[in-house]
């Protein structure tokens, strides 16, 4: 009896466990079929009407915020955001001719009901239509009124049909233990509590499951799932000239248990900590023209802005798009000891698990990875569907944030140095170059908080790497000396030039990056570099002051306040 | 006796003693009160002037929704969600001058989910040092830059702000959430009625619960906590019309208690009379031409007018000893003129708990500011406006705290009691309009019946033949210059009153009355989107159709 009662238990669970598996199957067979349906009739309709696809980000979040040791917000989410594609006219010409914008995604509930997702379908495919008829109505006008473009190629290309389908997701068992990581949370911005210079201290994390859904008029169908796990804290203080210093530490991995240990963490807190404190007395630095060297994590992110950027293929479509390598295919553009890969097909990199990993693309095409420099040499641009003169064929980098429209972006990007000498050597360089160029020091960038350039043609094509912690690096020997308020600025071509050597090792710059098609994830894996002139310019500060009474829990004359009554 | 007496007042200060050392012991009052009295002793810059007042005031929130579409519950994760939040006043210069009218920054922090005392003073800190500067740096600015101006000495002479009692009191705390649960399986249930018409491609029900307490600390020496409680169950519905427009429907019933939600069966009977509504309005011929003359508001529709005419506008209005303000109406001016008809009369009940057995959602015992208002205000006596809702900036005509503020920069009656001294018995109303309208040779007559105008819906307006007295429900109308003085027209309303609950404001007014000189118009916008181009999924067998075809084909 007993044993026949576990059975059906076991029975009753599995039915269960069926049913949730399965249901999330019916979301792709529903908007298979709407699309179909949406085609054929809007076909009938406009003839005009060439290709659809629909991408559903079905997204779950779980979150938890603390600060100075209590937990401020424990939050769960879950929606789904819907971008229908509809394209009008032909692969030569379509309403999405240099068009960055105009795509209006909707949402779908987070409800397994056919009738409920294709009534939200419905609605929005026709939103998604209408808006294609007046985008193209202008695109065939504009040809009219305007002079021919330099780009040339066609705006739609054909790509493979993919039928893939990762399996269904296992919400329960992917649930984090969020009372274990809001203790580790709470612990991490205590230890911050306990500095009386610092008026922030946050530690937070973001674990988030993704289920994608791509199908298209060209039979493509795919599921693909992601998880992500984001652990950071922040901590900021105050200079007396009102300067906000603020440092982070970023950890991500796949999974929460994927992230590192909650001793290591401390240790990395401790050491924030610490230079915080540092940072407060540290010299702001002047503006600054001579050598520098780059950790791998600040020249991860310098590549990713200066280089990563102008290889974009899509943005090179467009007139107002500076072309900084459009025709440069084949010719050096960095110097022979160094190679770049944009890889979305890895995971790790070294001991680091990266954050640009995908198995297909935002516009159905499966990952490539991608040789963009070889020994200095640029071999290839990231490309999407749309064709540039030169460059054809997706390479699997059509990405964008849920509800965007893709756009070519970047992925996993690797520096590789064939040449390489220790960072010590490295140091030695620099103190040499410096001594060479009058200068008393050079810098050290050790951390970057991310960094911006510009890709147009009317604005200055710059960029700016915004450091968080620099040294400069005296040529007589002294101890290398914190210093605050320097951004890492230039011109990409002739920055490309100055870099002379790199170091043996490859760290990891994990992060988002926003652009046209908004945010995406992306990693920048580097080897140290030594360039023999770089910029700096003062950083932007606030000219508040510091709050006039000290912090309560460090007011001694508090304690008095505590008893008095009103 | 006396002994007795005595020994009862003795009983009562002992109560009020120990309910407001409960009250200071409460640790949001706690913590408010020590980073208040930490900042007001100690907060100054050299050669700036310093607080000479700060108010903390803090809202613990707990919100949850549940919402159900087409017999299933859409919202993921429906769990009640709490939210704590500060604001912080701080003022510069003195009661009579420090132009607290003139600013507000409108700024508030987020406080941690977790009661650390630590923490919440923190951020208190931060929050009081920032409002310190900013309105130090104001005051001065204002202070040189009416060097620059002449003003009426008069208006000089008025305080900024206006001196208080300050009340320590404790109204309650959070009320509990209790029953939501209860409601998942009913508003599947209820959300499922329109499954049934594939028309409908838009519907949901929902519930939504956002209870809170209030805290109010100053340096006055207030200490205030308050209830705050509004549970909306909304059922809403919209379809594509015959002509392209979008038809939509919004049920709202709002109350302070779940216990107080209708049941199952009413709400049932209001979704399929919402449903059959839709689809009449759908079916309805267009308003054609223009009307003036008697319009009968019935219900909900009624309610919504006087709040909307009233709710917002009833309030005085500082007059800036800065900047000149024409776009401004300065009821004050108007006090004791004639505003409405003489039949009318508008009274602000602030303290009414219930009304015929149901909670107000609109009464409060203790205003934004702390300060007791009024059991009743007659705003308007006999249509001749007698007073005005104020806060704590004085005006030439409303010098002391009123108790009606509502937030930094408005005012609420909470409850607003419209009376009228031409009643006929509710049965009769309809008989009345088409007689005020045969008076006028008017072939026809109009009412507007029970909707919630405030959520942009469209009223129900039905045509009465005043020969037949038959009725026709009628779309495609707008009415023109409806405005407080509308009421100026008044003929005539029922003689029973009912309570009609808004968000956070109740209005208590006839069942129905009847308005002269109403203008309506056919509605004249030439722009309407145009209908979805591909059919109704839920309405299109074809997929279906098809599939079963190629299945026999295979075959």
């Amino acid at each position: 009896m007993i044993f026949n009662l576990r059975s059906g238990l076991a029975a009753i669970g599995l039915t269960f466990l069926t049913q949730t598996l399965v249901a999330q199957d019916l979301l792709m067979t529903t908007l298979s079929k709407e699309l179909q349906r949406e085609f054929d009739q809007l076909k009938k309709a406009d003839d005009r009407l060439y290709y659809m696809s629909y991408r559903v980000d079905d997204i779950t979040t779980y979150s938890i915020r603390t600060s100075f040791g209590a937990i401020t917000g424990i939050d769960s989410s879950r929606y789904r955001v819907f971008s229908p594609t509809v394209r009008l006219g032909s692969y030569k010409l379509d309403n999405t001719h240099n068009v960055g914008f105009g795509q209006f995604p909707g949402g779908i509930p987070a409800v397994d009901d056919a009738a409920i997702i294709r009534l939200a379908v419905w609605k929005n495919t026709d939103n998604a239509y209408k808006n294609a008829v007046q985008a193209y109505e202008q695109i065939l006008t504009n040809k009219k009124v305007k002079v021919a473009e330099e780009d040339s190629a066609a705006d739609f290309s054909p790509a493979p049909k993919v039928v893939y389908q990762d399996p269904p997701l296992r919400y329960a068992a992917l649930r984090p233990d969020l009372d274990a990581l809001g203790k580790n949370l709470a612990a991490y911005s205590a230890v911050l509590k306990s500095n009386p210079d610092l008026l922030t201290g946050i530690a937070t994390i973001e674990f988030k499951i993704i289920r994608k859904y791509f199908t298209d008029t060209d039979g493509s169908s795919i599921i693909e799932n992601s998880t992500s796990t984001w652990q950071s804290v922040y901590s900021s203080t105050k200079a007396p000239d009102g300067m906000e210093l603020p440092l982070f530490q970023m950890y991500y991995a796949y999974e929460p248990s994927g992230l590192p240990s909650r001793d290591s963490v401390l240790k990395d807190i401790r050491t924030m900590s610490a230079k915080l404190t540092a940072l407060r007395s540290a010299p702001v630095a002047d503006p600054f023209v001579g050598p520098a060297i780059l950790s791998g994590r600040a020249s991860g992110v310098f590549f990713h802005e200066i280089f990563g950027h102008r290889l974009e293929g899509k943005r090179m479509k467009s007139d107002f798009d500076g072309h900084t390598f459009k025709n440069k295919i084949g010719t050096p553009v960095l110097p022979d000891f160094l190679s770049i890969t944009l890889d979305p097909t890895i995971k790790q990199v070294g001991q680091n698990e990266v954050n640009g990993f995908y198995r297909y693309d935002d516009e159905g095409v499966a990952a490539q990875k991608v040789n963009v420099v070889e020994a200095g040499i640029l071999r290839s641009f990231l490309m999407t569907r749309t064709p540039i003169n030169g460059s054809s064929g997706s390479n699997g980098h059509a990405r964008t944030a849920p509800g965007g429209i893709p756009e070519s972006r970047q992925s996993n990007l690797i520096v590789k140095a064939s040449a390489t000498q220790t960072a010590d050597a490295l140091k030695e360089l620099l103190r040499k170059e410096a001594k060479k160029q009058g200068h008393e020091y050079g810098y050290y960038f050790e951390d970057v908080q991310g960094g911006f350039t510009t890709v147009g043609r009317t604005t200055p094509n710059a960029f700016n790497v915004m450091p968080i912690e620099v040294y400069r690096v005296f040529v007589d020997g002294r101890p290398d000396q914190l210093v605050r308020g320097v951004d890492l600025i230039g011109t990409p071509l002739s920055m490309f030039r100055r870099i002379i050597a790199a170091d043996n090792t490859l760290e990891t710059f994990n992060g988002m990056c926003g652009s046209n098609s908004g945010w995406v994830p992306v990693s920048a894996s580097s080897p140290a570099i030594f360039v023999d002139v770089i910029e700096t310019q003062k950083k932007s500060k606030s000219n508040d002051r510091l709050p006039v009474l000290p912090r309560p829990d460090l007011d001694r004359s508090a304690h008095s306040s505590t008893s008095t009554s009103f | 006796m006396l002994k007795k007496f005595l020994l009862s007042a003795a009983a009562l200060f002992f109560i009020l003693i120990t309910d407001a050392q409960e009250l200071r012991d409460n640790f949001y009052v706690k913590v408010l009160s020590q980073e208040l009295n930490r900042n007001i002793e100690q907060l100054r810059l050299p050669d700036l002037g310093k607080p000479f007042f700060i108010s903390y005031k803090l809202r613990n929130a707990v919100s949850q929704t549940i919402r159900a579409e087409r017999g299933r519950i859409v919202t993921p994760f429906y769990g009640p969600s709490e939210i704590k939040t500060a604001s912080v006043k701080l003022l510069v210069g003195d009661y009579h001058r420090n132009f607290d009218y003139l600013f507000d920054d409108g700024s508030y922090v987020m406080l941690p989910d977790e009661n650390n005392a630590d923490e919440f003073r923190r951020l208190l800190w931060l929050e009081t040092d920032r409002a310190y500067k900013m309105t130090a740096q104001q005051y001065n600015a204002t202070t040189a830059a009416l060097k620059r101006v002449t003003v009426d000495q008069k208006e000089l002479d008025l305080p900024d702000l206006a001196k208080i009692d300050p009340v320590v009191k404790d109204y309650g705390g959070l009320p509990a959430i209790s029953g939501a649960e209860r409601w998942k399986p009913l508003l599947e249930k209820l959300s499922a009625l329109f499954i049934a018409y594939p028309q409908i491609t838009s519907s949901a029900c929902y519930l939504a619960i956002n209870n809170g307490e209030e805290y109010l600390v100053s340096s006055e020496g207030s200490i205030v906590r308050k209830p705050v409680s509004q549970i909306t169950l909304t059922i809403s519905a919209s379809m594509q019309g015959k002509e392209g427009s979008n038809i939509f429907e919004t049920y709202n019933t709002y109350v302070t208690r779940m216990e107080e939600l209708p049941d199952y069966k009413t709400l049932e009977d209001t979704t399929r009379g919402l449903i059959r509504k839709i689809i009449e309005r759908d079916n309805a011929p267009q308003f054609e031409g223009s009307y003036l003359g008697p319009v009968l508001f019935e219900g909900a529709s009624l309610a919504d007018l006087i709040s909307g005419f009233f709710r917002y506008s009833l309030g005085v209005n500082r007059k800036s000893i800065l900047y000149p303000d024409n776009g401004t109406t300065f009821y004050e001016d108007k006090l004791g003129q004639k505003l409405i008809a003489s039949g009318l009369t508008l009274t602000a009940l602030p303290h009414l708990k219930t009304y015929e057995g149901r909670h107000t959602t609109g009464a409060f015992d203790i205003d934004y500011n702390g300060v007791i208002p009024p059991d009743s205000l007659v705003l308007i006596q006999n249509g001749v406006l007698k007073n005005l809702l104020n806060g704590r900036t004085p005006t030439q005509k409303f010098r002391a705290p009123g108790g009606f503020a509502a937030g930094e920069r408005g005012y609420s009656a909470g409850i607003l009691n419209l009376s009228a001294d031409v009643v006929v018995p509710l049965n009769n109303m309809k008989k009345e309009l088409v007689k005020a309208a045969r008076e006028e040779g008017l072939p026809y007559a109009y009412i507007v019946r029970g909707v919630n105008v405030s959520y942009g819906q469209v009223p129900y307006l039905y045509r009465v033949d005043t020969a037949t007295m038959k009725e026709e429900l009628l779309t495609g109308f707008k009415f023109t210059n409806l405005n407080m003085r509308s009421l100026r027209r008044f003929i005539a309303a029922a003689d029973q009153q009912h309570l009609w609950n808004q968000s956070l404001y109740s209005v208590i007014c006839p069942q129905s009355m009847i308005i002269g000189e109403i203008e309506l118009e056919a509605e004249n916008s030439v722009v309407k989107a145009k209908p979805i181009i591909v059919s109704n999924p839920l309405l299109d067998k074809e997929p279906e159709a098809a599939a079963r075809k190629s299945k026999v084909k295979k075959r």
